[in-house]
């Protein structure tokens, strides 16, 4: 009782262990958060921050260890608890039913009912809507949620989260799916709402983000505690960063030495009705090309007209100077080109298969021997890619699903690195991934037009837009409104074409 | 949930996760069992009649299997069993050469198949409507080419398929195991395999990966015809006469196999060797409660309750899989 003149931390986790089929996600954990704070969790990808977000919200049962809300111990055992004691989540992972539309998604388990014991849609319509407009986005109550992009579904999960009127909010990574606009609303909103007294806690592997946002947090590494910073904005990131990966780290953006070459890579007239109007763009040996743009401006569009994903009426692609047919994806592989899709859960894993599956299974064809497969060679390949991406798991037969973010990211890129491809479209690859891993991925994609392959990056981050990319390609509703040379761009001039400003700005 | 289950079902999921060991428990209670409570179930006679018996279904169910992985259904089994069988019988009749039987058969069950495949696969109509169109409309064909009466075969040779024996195991034995080995290394061992899982797991991953969807959603249902077919020539041979309303509901029987060897109806997940054990459980079942002198209704209400059963504790195991 000698700590009176503190108050009660709000959420208080004393010893939290955790562990998998003998992996240990959290060891000996213990953290107090205050009320009224945004209290960011960092940590590299499959550090736990994840883990002990769903102890807090009853997911999973902690082996040992205790929770206290406001000074007193609780059991958490279901997300309903954790609901009745006033905690909203929005998970890293999706939570909406596919099928449902967007009210009744976000009035799920408490449905308005009128005088007379019915659905009042009216009500509860209305009220979407206006959640929508203070995150700044328009909101179509009656569509069903899985006619939404990955960012819509996003915003649902938010709006659903918030109009809980939570007292403790988890966002896990709620803003790896949206731009930059949305990004300000939802910073807008927790400022609102931390003035009512709610408190936050932030998951996030942005450092600008955090910066803007927190006030305190608590670094973890491998499941365990690192340290607690009281006051974030007065810290440097570097610090902050040597703490998350536990060494200094050097370059962000590591500078490359590959030699420009010749054209590889041509898209001529590509249009796609009513999505992209006549897209043109060239690719050379050796070069990183940007694609940046506002969400819905027709960057994952184009990737994926490229890549045969989808339809396009008009427009030719050339490899090496000869046109190619490219009618589906696999005409696309087969000429060389690959796309990592921004999607993970639904276009780019197998979730149910182990992480070896997945790794090899674009490019079956070149573990075959006779006809069938060499699992010798599968178990080397995903083996070699799992030293070179650090992808931290038990083993390669671990079921991706049970990976964490960052680390099913990670899988999903060395099936492509593996399909070995001349060209390839990158969408959002460093999406949840840590600062660590994101340098990296840099390194990578750097290794591999220092050989000579050509890469587009699709990115929502301006920083590493301009920071990997020799030229930016800035889309504008479903065209290329301009495309600018890494040495003249500018945050403020790529935003200025993305939101439509003529070419004299 | 507390802990202690927690711990229990890793356990549990890591030794299911080899695909088809879950029905071995059951199938070593029942053997068991019967071997306990009746006198004749374990002699070897007996064995071999079992086998035999599963041997028809489960040639079939192994074709189901590849269907029903890529999330897809074949209803039209038990009517293509009725004409491969009368198309066969015809072959062998009027040519007096049995491998064209085979082969004529063979060649039936392949075009059905492909039919039902390129449907599903390309209008993208649900493979449970298709394939149930397809159950009336070969049926029916069936009936009409046979004027519904029954085609007898009379060929020596062609006996030995069904009622032959090799080194005292019956040749239909043979046969199925034959068929679910070379079932067993497409699924695990090819490429193909890979891409009839990846297909009932998550197709948009699956094309987005350089698969042909369509393609290999095909090469489902023409196996399944090919299975229907082998397993025709079986019965055929055993029967040495093709009736046009032979394997009615058969399909729901290798349905059940195929389901109770812990395939996924929801595709993306199961294997052969569960199959080839749900089959011959079923067999097993049959076989057993006839010796054990109650009436076959009391086989429907057992075998019913075998499924439900299984499928429950593969829900049950996936559910706290997921919640862990
Ligand atoms: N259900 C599960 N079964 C098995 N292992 C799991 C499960 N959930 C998490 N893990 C493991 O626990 C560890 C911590 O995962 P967690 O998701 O908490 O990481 P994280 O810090 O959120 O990472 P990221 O930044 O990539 O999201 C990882 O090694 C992960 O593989
Ligand atoms: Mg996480």
């Amino acid at each position: 009782m000698k700590n009176q003149d503190k108050p009660t931390p709000i959420v208080e986790f004393k010893g939290i262990c955790k562990a998998f089929l003998g992996v240990k996600a959290l060891d000996n954990v213990s953290l107090k958060i205050n009320k009224g704070e945004v209290h960011c969790i960092l940590g590299e990808n499959g550090a736990g921050k994840s883990t002990l977000m769903k102890i807090l919200t009853g997911v999973y049962t902690a082996d040992e260890g205790d929770i206290f809300i406001n000074g007193n111990q609780v059991d958490i055992c279901d997300i309903r608890q954790a609901q009745e004691l006033n905690i909203g989540t929005v998970f890293q992972e999706n939570s909406l039913i596919p099928h449902l539309t967007v009210a009744e998604n976000i009035f799920l388990t408490r449905e308005i009912k009128n005088s007379i014991g019915l659905m009042d849609w009216n009500s509860m319509n209305k009220e979407c809507i206006e959640w929508g407009r203070k995150l700044g986005v328009n909101l179509d109550p009656s569509i069903t949620v899985n006619k939404l992009s990955v960012a819509e579904q996003q915003i649902i999960e938010i709006v659903k989260m918030f109009s809980r009127n939570p007292h403790i909010v988890i966002l896990d990574e709620p803003t790896s799916a949206l731009s930059d606009s949305e990004i300000e609303n939802l910073f807008r909103i927790v400022k609102e709402m931390q003035k009512q007294g709610v408190t936050f806690i932030y998951i996030s592997h942005r450092m600008d983000e955090i910066k803007t946002i927190g006030n305190s947090a608590t670094v973890l590494r491998d499941g365990q505690y690192i340290a607690t910073i009281d006051n974030i904005k007065e810290i440097e990131t570097e610090k902050i960063i040597s703490y998350i990966v536990g060494r200094p780290l050097d370059e962000q953006f590591p500078g490359r030495e590959a030699e420009i070459g010749e054209v590889i890579f041509e898209v001529k007239n590509l249009s796609v009705p009513k999505v992209l109007d006549n897209i043109n763009l060239q690719l050379r040996r050796g070069e990183v090309l940007g694609f940046s743009g506002l969400m819905g401006s027709g960057r994952t569009e184009t990737a994926k007209a490229i890549f045969g994903a989808l339809k396009r009426s008009e427009g030719s692609i050339y490899m090496y100077g000869e046109e190619i047919d490219i009618k589906g994806p696999h005409d696309a592989i087969k000429h060389g080109i690959s796309y990592l899709p921004e999607d993970r859960k639904e276009e780019g894993l197998f979730l149910e298969k182990d992480i070896s599956w997945n790794v090899v299974f674009s490019s079956l064809h070149k573990m075959k021997r006779t006809n069938l497969l060499d699992m010798k060679e599968e178990k080397r390949v995903v083996e070699k890619y799992k030293t070179q991406l650090d992808i931290r798991t038990p083993s390669i037969r671990q079921v991706t699903k049970y990976l964490s973010g960052g680390n099913q990211q990670k899988v999903v890129f060395a099936k492509w690195l593996y399909a070995e491809t001349d060209v390839y479209i990158f969408d959002e690859p460093t999406r949840g991934i840590d600062v660590g891993a994101k340098s990296e991925i840099y390194n990578i994609i750097n290794d591999l037009v220092t050989c000579g392959n050509a890469v587009i990056v699709i990115s929502s981050e301006l920083p590493e837009i301009l920071g990997i990319c020799d030229r930016i390609a800035v889309f504008h509703e479903g065209t290329i409104a301009t495309t600018l040379d890494r040495t003249g761009a500018t945050q403020e001039k790529i935003m200025h074409y993305a939101m439509g400003g003529d070419i004299s700005g | 949930m507390d802990k202690t289950a927690e711990k229990k079902d890793s356990i549990f999921s890591k030794l299911s996760r080899v695909s088809g060991t879950g029905a071995l428990l059951p199938l070593l209670i029942i053997i068991i069992f019967l071997s306990i409570f009746t006198k004749s179930f374990l002699t070897t006679s007996n064995i071999m009649q079992v086998l035999r018996q599963a041997a028809v279904y489960s040639i079939m169910a192994t074709g189901m299997t590849f269907v029903i992985i890529t999330g897809g259904i074949d209803l039209s089994q038990g009517s293509v069993l009725a004409l491969c069988c009368v198309t066969s019988a015809f072959t062998i009749n009027s040519t007096g050469n049995m491998w064209l039987g085979i082969i004529v058969a063979i060649l039936t069950g392949a075009v059905v198949g492909l039919v039902n495949g390129v449907v599903v696969a390309y209008i993208k109509i649900p493979a449970f409507i298709m394939t149930l169109g397809s159950l009336y409309v070969v049926r029916g064909l069936t009936l009409y080419i046979t004027n519904s009466t029954q085609v007898a075969v009379q060929h020596d040779k062609f006996k030995v398929i069904g009622q032959g024996f090799l080194f005292n195991i019956p040749i239909p034995v043979y046969i199925f195991l034959i068929v679910g080995a070379i079932a067993y290394i497409i699924l695990e061992h090819t490429a193909t395999g890979r891409y009839i899982f990846a297909i009932g797991s998550n197709e948009a991953t699956t094309r987005l990966s350089g698969v042909k969807v369509e393609r290999n959603i095909i090469k489902a249902y023409l196996f399944s015809g090919i299975c229907v077919a082998l397993a025709a020539v079986v019965y055929l041979s055993r029967l040495s006469a093709a009736q046009p309303t032979a394997g009615q509901s058969y399909e729901l029987e290798a349905i059940a196999a195929v389901v109770i060897g812990g395939t996924s109806i929801a595709g993306g997940e199961g294997g052969i060797f569960g199959t080839l054990v749900g089959a011959v459980i079923i067999a097993i079942i049959r076989n057993g409660l006839v010796l054990l002198g109650v009436g076959s209704f009391f086989t429907q209400i057992v075998v019913g309750l075998i499924i439900v059963g299984a499928v429950s504790l593969d829900v049950i195991r996936r559910r706290l899989a997921m919640n862990k």
